[in-house]
């Protein structure tokens, strides 16, 4: 461990498209799994993630690194996480979010989570799903009787011609 | 409508322009999709229902509630009937999720366009369904409990919270607890309080009923957060409306403290609260106020 060599540890991280990366120890612990890696003493070598691909795990990283740099101050940590998925589109953050499950890191898979529910607010029905790729199952018969059931949540709502 | 299909997850509207290219939030696991619908208002949440089928019920399981009148735009009726049938999923779970979260907002102005039926249909709301909120399973996983009676005018309306004696007060995990314009009786509240020793955060506004609040260390073990606040339109010479706040300075976990307009306030012991960070003034009606001046909370 850093404490002991006096020098931070560094651990390498292997994407499933076989991209290497390092980061530091203190860094890549914000994953639960790593931690968990770590800690069994299975963190020598590489480290394989096999669910997450080169350009989402360099983006994490990204993350993780930033993060880990802000002293323990929450709203900063949180203006660092706003910042870091401004400009995120949905495809990245779909990607973000289930690397975050996998790592086992609740703090980044809030973030996007969160980002993901404010793009939703007050958006049409037919919007979110062209947005977020849905399609839509239901009969025009199904669906006006959803619709019906739950009329109230319609209202102050962005209309399109879907909806 | 123009729209055709071209690959998974590619919608190509009329004109030819993409919105999506390949993902579909419909592949995320169940798990995340009701973590993005918990960050959703209670509205979009269930709006969210109407997507595809795969989102029919994905925000029955969501684990916060969170009903504002203020932002619901149908009438009283229909927000009543709402919260009571979302209440009623949540009280038949079939693969429900804990509920963690409760927050009802409710308003009842009592002013020249308020109705006794619209006030009576609310209150038979709120009677049938605190209690078994607070005192069913329901409760044993609730982290936060906040009920709002949002009130404009003077007086305000106070909706009496009577919990069943004979009932013990479920949440025994609830850490933060707000109450604003309920009449809660002093056993009552000794009674929630005692049931509920994770408290971090204790709002208390324009509530009535009470004698005294005493935030000792034996209660509360974890309290961070502490508001206090009678408005001052509510405050008169009648005894009934004094309220003694005794803030016992083993409670060190105490970050903030504010307190507005209370009658009576003693600090026990050697004032020290090491952990206070801000507060906001202090203001009395009815103490000395050179013994608050001279606490270190200032």
């Amino acid at each position: 461990m850093a404490a002991e060599t006096g020098t931070p540890t560094t651990l390498t991280l292997k994407s499933n498209d076989d991209e290497l990366f390092s980061v530091a120890e203190s860094a890549a612990i914000l994953s639960v799994t790593i931690r968990n890696m770590v800690e069994d003493g299975c963190a020598g070598g590489v480290i394989p993630l096999d669910n997450v691909d080169g350009k989402t795990l360099a983006s994490v990283i990204t993350y993780m690194n930033g993060i880990s740099a802000i002293p323990a101050d929450e709203e900063k940590k949180k203006s660092y996480r706003d910042k870091f998925l401004s400009d995120k589109d949905f495809e990245t953050l779909a990607d973000m979010v289930l690397a975050a499950n996998y790592l086992n890191m609740s703090c980044l898979m809030d973030a996007v989570s969160a980002k993901i529910a404010q793009v939703m607010e007050k958006k049409s029905v037919g919007w979110v799903r062209r947005k977020f790729g849905i399609e839509n199952d239901y009969t025009p018969e199904e669906e006006a009787a959803v619709k019906e059931e739950h009329k109230w949540t319609f209202e102050g709502v962005e209309t399109d011609d879907d909806n | 409508r123009g729209m055709m299909k071209r690959a998974k997850g590619v919608v190509v509207d009329g004109d030819g322009s993409e919105y999506s290219t390949g993902k579909s939030i419909s592949d995320l696991p169940e798990e995340l999709l009701q973590r993005i619908v918990y960050f959703l208002s209670q509205g979009d949440a269930v709006r969210t229902s109407v997507l595809s089928k795969s989102w029919r019920h994905v925000w029955c399981t969501r684990p916060n509630l969170d009903f504002s009148e203020t932002a619901f735009r149908g009438n009283k009726h229909e927000f009543l009937s709402a919260v009571e049938k979302t209440l009623q999923r949540y009280r038949n779970p079939v693969d429900a999720q804990p509920l963690s979260e409760f927050h009802l907002s409710i308003s009842l102005p009592l002013d020249e366009h308020h109705r006794d039926d619209e006030i009576e249909e609310s209150v038979l709301v709120l009677d049938k369904w605190i209690p078994i909120v607070l005192t069913t399973t329901m409760g044993a996983t609730l982290d936060k409990f906040r009920l709002s009676i949002v009130s404009g005018k003077y007086p305000s309306f106070v909706y009496d919270l009577i919990l069943p004696i004979d009932k013990k007060i479920q949440c025994e995990r609830l850490r933060v607890l707000s109450l604003q314009n309920v009449f809660i009786k002093q056993e009552c509240f000794d009674k929630m309080v005692l049931s509920c020793p994770l408290l971090t955060t204790l709002s208390l506004e324009g509530c009535r009923g009470l004698k005294t609040i005493k935030l000792e260390k034996r209660l509360y073990k974890h309290l961070n957060h502490f508001t206090f606040i009678n408005h001052i339109e509510e405050y008169d010479d009648d005894e009934r409306t004094i309220v003694v706040v005794e803030i016992h300075d083993d409670v060190q976990t105490l970050e903030t403290i504010k307190i507005v307009f209370v009658a009576a306030i003693h600090f026990h012991g050697g004032h020290k609260f090491n952990n206070l960070k801000n507060t906001y003034p202090i203001r009395l009606v009815r103490t000395s106020l050179h013994e608050v001046e001279h606490h270190t909370i200032y």
